[in-house]
């Protein structure tokens, strides 16, 4: 009997990402090449806007080295891209805790993230033109957004990953998800108002 | 999630922003857009939302690794996780051990039974070779009885001659 189009191309979408999670875990230097092109710019991208910093070289391969010391565990139950984006985003908090630890006991440094967390109402007229309109001013708005509110909008709103995925990946319920999304929206678009209510400036 | 839309009220931003997502139900959504027809702020509002929402996606989705950053994650994971040249040359060392020892122990194995073959049979002519004959039985006798018997069994053996 011959298998529906739509069912073969999930059969062999399967047996890839078997053949790729066997060729990981015998350290295969081709499973990892595969790995790295499909997944290094997920990992990336999810640690760059959770961090708020394009500083994350070393980051993202920490979390492949726990993605590849873990593979041996990994049974299925969920997709392999959902439990990938699990690990980086679990990697990420813990970089968050650890950085929040770090800005405590060495307070006279102001690091990146920091500067970007003064309000906007902090930084002149001339000075956003400087850095860089728009775009500048989500980043800003991103990264005053709590951690628990920015990897949400992070997975579902720039990711475009569905409810379920964002569940899975945060550990949450889809419902506590959806709330607070939509409270994480209110204050991205709350500092974003200027920028929602006038004409565009740039 | 939406609160529900009052003709005179501005659309709040979450919500305008979940109508942009395609997430609002029918009926929210069929409200919206009958608002958008007549609110120009709204309309605004919706328009700058929309070009926000893409900015942040093509800001987030910039973040591309450079081909070195793969080069050296991918030279990082090998030296952590590739089996190493020592454990390589092991490994293929022991996989042409078992190529070429699996029929050499059944060549040995199938020697060693023709072997044992060949001896069990050259025991036994040996055996034959070795037997005193009927005369020398009567001969070698060492009493009456014993040549008596091995004397009838000579005269036997030559009748059926």
């Amino acid at each position: 009997m011959k298998m529906p189009d739509h069912e073969t191309a999930t059969a062999q979408a399967e047996n890839t990402e078997a053949d790729l999670i066997a060729g990981c875990r015998a350290g295969e230097r081709e499973a990892l090449e595969a790995l790295i092109k499909q997944y290094q710019p997920a990992v990336l991208r999810v640690c760059v806007s959770i961090l708020g910093s394009r500083e994350v070289e070393d980051l993202v391969q920490d979390v492949f080295i726990k993605i590849l010391k873990k593979i041996r565990g990994f049974e299925g139950r969920a997709a392999l891209f959902t439990w990938i984006y699990e690990i980086a985003v679990n990697h990420c908090r813990d970089e968050l805790r650890r950085r929040k630890r770090r800005r405590w006991f060495s307070l006279h440094e102001m690091p990146q993230e920091a500067l970007e967390q003064i309000p906007l109402d902090e930084i002149s007229a001339s000075e956003q033109i400087e850095a860089g309109e728009v775009r500048s001013q989500l980043r800003r708005a991103l990264n005053q957004l709590t951690p628990k509110y920015r990897e949400l909008v992070v997975l579902r709103d720039l990711e475009g990953l569905s409810y379920e995925e964002v569940a899975k990946i945060s550990g949450l319920e889809e419902k506590l998800v959806k709330s607070r999304l939509h409270q994480a929206r209110q204050i991205l678009a709350g500092k974003m108002k200027r920028y929602l209510e006038e004409a565009p400036h740039v | 999630m939406s609160e529900s839309l009052r003709p005179q009220e501005h659309i709040a931003a979450a919500t305008l922003w979940q109508w942009r997502a395609q997430e609002l139900g029918a009926g929210e959504s069929a409200a919206v857009q009958q608002h958008l027809q007549s609110c120009a702020a709204c309309q605004q509002r919706a328009r700058m939302l929309g070009r926000v929402l893409h900015e942040m996606r093509a800001r987030h989705h910039a973040a591309q690794p450079a081909l070195a950053e793969q080069m050296h994650l991918l030279a990082a994971l090998q030296t952590e996780f590739a089996p190493s040249q020592k454990s390589r040359a092991l490994v293929s060392a022991s996989q042409s051990v078992v190529r070429w020892l699996a029929p050499a122990l059944a060549v040995l194995a199938a020697l060693f039974v023709l072997w044992r073959e060949e001896t069990a049979a050259s025991n036994s002519s040996l055996e034959s070779l070795l037997a005193p004959s009927r005369e020398e039985q009567v001969l070698m006798a060492s009493d009456e009885e014993t040549a008596r018997q091995a004397l009838m069994e000579l005269a036997f053996s030559t009748e059926e001659k």
